[in-house]
């Protein structure tokens, strides 16, 4: 008699545990969608970015290598020396 | 000295006057150059100006220099960007490739001569340790020596950048659509 009153008691209690279980954890909300990652992007221009890029730095250094007056100067000193 | 032994009073101070007087006189006359070092001709002293003088705008071109060649290893790492660009896409990139090589051919020259003025200079044969000529020929050698091995460079470099910037010209000129010819 003492077991039953102890198994009818215990039994509302175990519902209610299987219940809560079977309910499980909320869904994790969906990904975004995101495109998936490229490599690198070749834009129609990239190339001719980069060539006007390279034609300016090779200008500007021409530029400054002609502007360098040292030889002649050099040159003069070293002759009247 | 017997005679000088022989004066008293007034004469005696007289005389060791004299003599003090001669003395003096006698040390004023010593040479300068007895007493340091000779100074230079006035012709020398020009030379060794001007020696000392290019010592240093060598040195001052060298730092230039050194900066010019750090400019051209950035222009190839541009190049070669642009080679692959252009790769990517499907262009025909032998040209552009071929001027690269010749250009990174012609910076490792010009960085050999450089390398070689910094040595030079580095040494400071004739020179020194703050740039005054301590031998005169040895100076000349190494200003002349160390502006030649700069000069070397400089024109490298130059005829690098030239080649490489027309090449880079010439390539995208070949690129580029032909317009249609235009119908009469």
């Amino acid at each position: 008699m003492k077991g039953r009153i102890w198994l009818l008691a215990a039994l509302p209690v175990v519902l209610a545990l299987t219940a809560s279980c079977s309910r499980g954890r909320p869904a994790a909300p969906a990904a975004p969608n995101r495109p998936p990652a490229s490599a690198t992007v070749v834009g129609p221009d990239r190339s001719e970015a980069l060539a006007d890029d390279l034609d300016k730095a090779l200008g500007e250094l021409e530029g400054n290598l002609n502007g360098v007056d040292t030889i002649e100067d050099l040159e003069q000193a070293l002759g009247g020396s | 000295m017997k005679y000088f032994a022989t004066l008293a009073g007034r004469p005696r101070k007289v005389a060791v006057a004299v003599l003090a007087a001669a003395l003096l006189l006698a040390g004023a006359a010593v040479p300068v150059y007895a007493q340091g070092p000779t100074p230079l001709p006035r012709g020398l002293a020009v030379v060794e100006r001007i020696l000392s003088r290019l010592y240093e705008r060598e040195q001052a071109w060298l730092g230039l220099q050194t900066n010019h060649l750090a400019r051209a290893a950035q222009a190839a790492d541009k190049a070669q960007q642009l080679l692959d660009a252009a790769k990517e896409k499907g262009r025909d990139v032998t040209a552009l490739e071929q001027a690269l090589a010749a250009f990174r051919a012609g910076v490792a020259q010009a960085q050999a001569a450089h390398d070689q003025a910094a040595s030079i200079l580095g040494t400071h044969t004739g020179f020194d340790a703050s740039g005054q000529v301590t031998d005169r020929q040895a100076a000349r050698q190494t200003v002349v020596r160390a502006r030649q091995s700069l000069a070397e460079a400089h024109r490298i470099l130059l005829r690098a950048v030239r080649d490489l910037r027309r090449a880079v010209r010439d390539w995208r000129r070949s690129q580029r659509p032909q317009a249609p010819a235009a119908s009469s």
